[in-house]
């Protein structure tokens, strides 16, 4: 499902140095495989889904998802097969404020094709926010907005997800409930998951957790 | 859930920010368009009503006096002439219809025009239309009066009614009633949409016979032995004209008659002889230069409104820095994010250009009265000018020239950067 060969990526600093964040040989992810990388704040983790995701572009290396290496793809394509492909679950939720907890959704759709309302309806459906489409994100707890966020990432029913620290800003109770969700969910549809986080209660929930500094060795 | 929707729903959010755009384009482009309009129409009713008016004959002095004076019943006339202007030209074999006009007295501010019956039978006041009665008989007598339908209706005079005359072309306080002469009103004209729905006619032996009485009445009360004439015209009041409004029988008199005239060389007048229709020209071509003035200010409210749209989405685009960058992490192109930009820059200046539009149009209809009052002319206030689409269509490009920046700047949002939760 995604194999990753010699990725690298490095940033400029402040002080105009050239600073190598994702160095990583190989890695992969199965199809319907749940993967959570265990890494310390700081570690480049966000880095490497941004990159998996195409929201930023490799310095080399391949990244191939469903036989395709996107590192090949023009911007456009990338985008659009990012919308089609990856479902991305962020550690803010990041939903739109304006917009209903449907219309969220729906805008999920959007990029990948035509937008579904009963489609979306049902996504809400599987997180048990049936009965709140309509709410926008203010209106709902956080718990509920992770939920929505979920609902969106699942809704184009990708090969991938991609959860950045996915319960950081959740309570205990609420962390265990979205996992679950978010894991139930993966195995049910047999999408790939890759979760990034450093919180114990969620990693003692994978099987398969992997420490991100065995993976990436960033030249210093 | 499409793009128009997204335009919407971001607008919407920006509600107060928005209508306070769309509001400046508006001020501009109805700017703009009222003052083309106004223009527009005023120019097309002077020169309508001034192409009744072949030549006018009057006192030397300023040839546009004499016209907005004779033709519009706007400002004093220059001075009288002799009567035998008038009388010399209408024997002139060239002239075809020579009308006499006597200004001077006016009722609650609706001007006399002192005359001779043949302005009814004989004079074309546009080509190919007479005067036409609405209710009643042109006058046959001293003492009766024709009204214009304006007249009418703002006075409240009807057939039969009698009513006094006051001293000046305008009332003014402790102005002169000629309180022995009542007159009569014999008819009223149709409507012309002419300056002539706002005057009253009457015989101009009248007006003599009123000036007459009043001299005579003055003298006598220096001197007692002055007879004072009820009904007649005293031997020696000289009896004068304020202009004479000619229709040749030949156009090719025209420039051989005027010269004549205003080259003294015709025997027994001392006067001018006007084309009103150049004179109007002249006017519009001075009025013109005024109006491009307005026209560029106009044009600089549109270009505010412009820039106030470039400000108000760039700044916009700070605040939904991370609103673009969640849709790019979904999936959304750059180009459907500078869409996005772009068409909110469309539908401000689309919406701000046609309420410009519409509210010019409405706001001439509104005012359509208090500006024929003021013009001296009569505007319907449903015109239409063809470069109102340019206008619409060169504010519109305007709008999506400036949205080019705040869209160029969406489009550069650095989705990874506004993504993470410190941004």
């Amino acid at each position: 499902m995604l194999l990753i060969k010699d990725l690298t990526k490095s940033f400029v600093n402040s002080q105009k140095e050239k600073s190598n964040i994702i160095n990583i040989d190989n890695f992969e992810i199965n199809a319907g495989q749940q993967i959570a990388l265990n890494g310390e704040s700081g570690s480049g983790k966000t880095t490497f889904l941004n990159l998996i995701s195409g929201i930023i572009n490799a310095d080399s290396g391949n990244i191939i998802i469903k036989d395709t290496d996107i590192t090949k793809l023009s911007e456009s394509k990338t985008d659009r097969f990012r919308a089609k492909n990856i479902g991305y679950i962020f550690q803010t939720f990041n939903l739109l404020q304006g917009y209903t907890a449907l219309e969220n959704v729906m805008i999920g759709m959007m990029f990948s094709g035509s937008p579904d309302k009963n489609i979306s309806i049902k996504a809400l459906d599987t997180v048990g926010l049936s009965g709140k489409i309509n709410n926008k994100p203010s209106e709902l707890s956080v718990g509920e907005q992770q939920r929505v966020s979920v609902a969106r990432a699942i809704v184009n029913s990708p090969g991938l997800i991609l959860a950045d620290e996915p319960t950081a800003n959740l309570d205990r109770a609420n962390s265990k409930t979205v996992i679950r969700l978010i894991k139930d969910i993966c195995s049910e549809k047999n999408i790939s998951l890759l979760t990034v986080t450093h919180d114990p209660l969620i990693l003692e929930q994978f099987e398969s957790v992997i420490e991100f500094s065995e993976i990436n060795s960033p030249v210093k | 859930m499409n793009i128009l929707k997204i335009v919407y729903r971001n607008l919407k959010h920006r509600k107060l920010s928005t209508l306070l755009t769309i509001f400046s384009i508006l001020a501009g482009v109805a700017l703009v368009i009222s003052i083309m309009l106004i223009k527009q129409e005023t120019e097309d009713a002077f020169n309508q009503t001034a192409t009744g008016y072949e030549i006018i004959v009057g006192p030397k002095g300023s040839p546009l006096q004499l016209t907005l004076s004779t033709v519009y019943q706007i400002g004093f006339p220059i001075q009288n002439m002799p009567l035998s202007t008038y009388e010399l030209l209408k024997n002139d074999k060239r002239v075809k219809t020579a009308i006499p006009y006597v200004l001077g007295d006016n009722y609650k501010n609706f001007r006399f025009i002192g005359t001779v019956p043949e302005i009814f039978s004989d004079f074309e006041y546009k080509k190919g239309l007479k005067y036409k009665l609405q209710e009643g008989e042109f006058f046959s007598n001293d003492l009766e009066a024709v009204i214009g339908s304006e007249t009418a209706k703002k006075t409240g005079l009807k057939v039969g009614d009698l009513f006094t005359g006051s001293h000046g072309i305008e009332a003014y306080e402790g102005s002169d009633s000629h309180e022995e002469f009542k007159f009569k009103v014999s008819g009223i004209l149709e409507q012309t949409y002419t300056p002539i729905d706002r005057v009253i006619f009457v015989p101009m032996t009248a007006i003599w016979k009123i000036h007459s009485h009043d001299a005579e009445k003055k003298a006598a009360e220096i001197d007692t032995s002055v007879h004072v004439h009820e009904d007649e015209i005293s031997d020696t009041y000289e009896k004068t004209i304020t202009a004479v409004l000619l229709k040749l029988r030949n156009p090719v008199y025209f420039d051989l008659l005027r010269r004549q005239i205003n080259d003294n060389k015709y025997e027994g007048i001392n006067a001018q002889a006007i084309l009103p229709m150049f004179e109007i020209k002249q006017l519009f071509d001075i009025i013109g230069n005024i109006n491009s003035i307005l026209m560029v200010i106009s044009y600089l409210v549109i270009l505010t409104g412009a820039i106030s749209i470039l400000v108000s989405i760039y700044n916009s685009i700070n605040e939904r820095k991370r609103d673009i960058a969640i849709m790019r992490s979904l999936g959304a192109k750059k180009s459907f994010i500078f869409g996005i930009i772009f068409s909110e820059g469309f539908v401000i200046s689309l919406t701000g250009a046609l309420a410009g539009i519409f509210t010019a149009h409405f706001l001439i209809y509104l005012f359509r009265n208090k500006i024929s009052e003021t013009a001296g002319i009569e505007i319907s206030g449903t015109a239409y000018n063809s470069d109102e689409l340019y206008i619409l269509a060169g504010t519109v490009l305007l709008g999506l020239i400036v949205s080019l920046i705040p869209a160029i700047k969406a489009y550069r949002t650095d989705v990874a950067k506004n993504l993470s939760p410190v941004s």
